[in-house]
């Protein structure tokens, strides 16, 4: 109960800051918190290499990017009077493309691969946020665990459409006319990088992770991250990150006494 | 140009007011610009903009609190609204047209009440490809029964024309070998161009416009990039079939001209539109499927289909009925 309530908390928390974009960190990073804190390894036999029944630590590290990232790119908004006032002068930068703050790497989805036990994970019953704010997406990048619900929100004063384009899972199409509108789905099966968007702001994209476990993270603006590893036991893990522009990375990662460093690099 | 009649035209005695025979033009006019706008649905990936169908966000008029359509809602709400509008046009004309002529020319009426079924068809597939999300196969069909509405109505306002209604076949003039051999090239220019809409609609629902990057060859020399699969020779079928397209439209338009002079100006319209739909696909992979000129291709072609199609229309009437001198 008391992860659920943090959980909501962290949230709602997280949905408030991401009307700043510079705020990005928090929205990513609290989101994946929260869905890496909740339930991971509820209400199953677990396999004999798997023992730690409470969170011991996480793994923490750092993406990092090496090499010139290409300018981001205005995006044209005048299409949308509404998109255009919203975001002043300032304008929106292109969301899908190399975010990079002081040599840290934004929007990398980490998740664990092989080691993790092969079990059935339950949803946690809170919901993974998605808002509409501003014509674009808060989180860019986020990860859910199989029916796990995504609350979908609209809180910008102009209609939008939400729009997945999954290959494993079912494909829907949103009306979200109005301001407040919020609308809940899940997915059944587990599928990397679904692909969101709005077919009404071309620019606004988005990519959903469905899990089969509760192991992932998803780099702040800084390019750090931190994944729970409560429910894991010691020892020697696959880690695989992603990014929409970079592709992706493999590697391992040994956990010891619930915690781990792991850093790497994506080369641009 | 001095040319002998193979027979003398009878006037058909039936009477089209001017008003009725405008009125057909408009519609041809409001389908070219409805099949335009279609295109720009699709070049600007509008398709599924508006999720529901036949409301719009659930109303008749989905606007921001700011009174506009927002972004692309612009094209697919409005590409709704200007197809409503054809098909109201069209049932006024069909219902015109059915009251006219149901005595004299029932065929004319008959064809009135196809180009009636075929929009409404074209509209509930319309609606299909919004609550299908855009499965390539009904988005495809959207596009090609426009393209066969286009020709269905094009007939149905040339029936009305002054050229149709100034002589009808009633002498039984037959055919000579010649203008055989000219009204079936027109057929076949007329059937390559609709295989190769049918290909561009292919080609544009299955993403496969920039599939071969370059044109007419690669930096490096090549015809076909190193990399080959489905979508690069469907874009590759439909570039070689472009060459034969124009040929085939450029010899009706030579063969046409020559055996029916009063069509000269027709013909010379169907060579200059096949070079410049040529160079517009060009200009498609040049600039990155840019909107404004991948929507004028589409357009130019329609345009293309419908003037070979007039030419195959007009060549048989004119073989059949003597008028204006087709040369024997």
């Amino acid at each position: 109960m008391l992860n659920r309530t943090l959980l909501s908390a962290t949230l709602l928390l997280g949905v408030a800051c991401a009307e700043s974009a510079a705020n990005d960190t928090e929205v990513v990073t609290t989101a994946v918190a929260a869905v890496t804190t909740g339930e991971p390894a509820a209400a199953t036999s677990a396999p004999a290499n798997t023992a730690a029944p409470t969170s011991r630590g996480a793994v923490t590290g750092t993406v990092s990017f090496r090499g010139t990232a290409a300018p981001r790119t205005k995006v044209d908004l005048s299409a949308d009077d509404f998109c255009v006032h919203h975001n002043g002068e300032a304008g929106l930068e292109e969301t899908s493309a190399v975010r990079t703050e002081g040599g840290g790497l934004a929007d990398v989805f980490i998740q664990l691969t092989d080691g993790v036990p092969d079990k059935k994970y339950d949803a946690p019953d809170a919901p993974v946020i998605l808002d509409q704010v501003g014509c674009t997406y808060a989180p860019h990048v986020f990860g859910v665990l199989k029916k796990q619900d995504i609350e979908i929100r609209n809180s910008d004063e102009t209609l939008h459409n939400i729009h997945p384009t999954p290959d494993k899972n079912k494909e829907f199409n949103l009306a979200m006319p109005n301001k407040g509108d919020v609308r809940t789905k899940d997915f059944r099966k587990a599928e990397d990088a679904i692909p969101f968007k709005c077919d009404v702001h071309p620019w606004m994209k988005a990519f959903c992770f469905v899990m089969e476990h509760p192991y992932f993270a998803v780099t702040g603006a800084d390019g750090k991250f931190s994944l729970d590893t409560s429910g894991l036991a010691d020892g020697e893990y696959g880690v695989k990150a992603w990014h929409e522009v970079l592709g992706e990375k493999q590697g391992k990662v040994t956990i010891a006494d619930g915690k781990a460093t792991y850093d790497l690099a994506f080369e641009g | 140009m001095s040319v002998a009649s193979t027979a003398v035209p009878v006037p058909t005695g039936v009477a089209v007011s001017p008003i009725r025979r405008s009125f057909g033009y408009l519609v041809v006019a409001a389908t070219v610009f409805l099949i335009w706008w279609g295109a720009q649905v699709k070049s600007y990936e509008a398709g599924l903009s508006v999720p529901d169908w036949p409301m719009s966000y659930g109303g008749w008029w989905p606007t921001s609190p700011s009174g506009e359509l927002p972004g692309n809602v612009f094209w697919e709400h409005l590409h709704r609204t200007i197809a409503a509008g054809v098909g109201l046009l069209t049932l006024i004309l069909a219902v015109w047209t059915t009251r006219q002529e149901r005595r004299d020319r029932g065929w004319v009426a008959k064809l009135a009440l196809w180009c009636l079924a075929v929009v409404v068809v074209q509209g509930l597939l319309g609606g299909l490809t919004v609550k299908l999300l855009l499965p390539p196969a009904v988005s495809i069909s959207h596009a090609t029964l426009a393209q066969t509405f286009l020709c269905l109505v094009g007939w149905l306002a040339y029936t009305q024309s002054r050229e149709w209604l100034a002589g009808e076949p009633r002498a039984r003039t037959e055919e000579t070998p010649r203008q055989r051999t000219a009204r079936r090239a027109a057929q076949w220019a007329t059937g390559a161009v609709f295989v190769q809409l049918i290909l561009g609609a292919c080609v544009r629902h299955f993403e496969a416009g920039l599939a071969v990057p370059f044109f007419p060859i690669s930096p490096a020399g090549e015809l076909v990039p190193a990399f080959v699969d489905g979508r690069v020779v469907l874009h590759l079928m439909h570039r070689g079939f472009a060459f034969v397209v124009a040929t085939l439209v450029i010899r009706a338009a030579l063969l046409g001209a020559r055996r029916w002079p009063h069509m000269a100006g027709h013909a010379l319209l169907l060579c200059g539109l096949v070079v410049l739909q040529i160079f517009l696909g060009a200009t498609v992979v040049w600039f990155a499927k840019a909107a404004t000129t991948t929507s004028v291709h589409v357009a130019t072609g329609a345009v293309l289909l419908l003037g070979c199609w007039l030419l195959v229309l007009r060549g048989w009437r004119a073989a059949r009925t003597g008028i204006d001198g087709a040369r024997p």
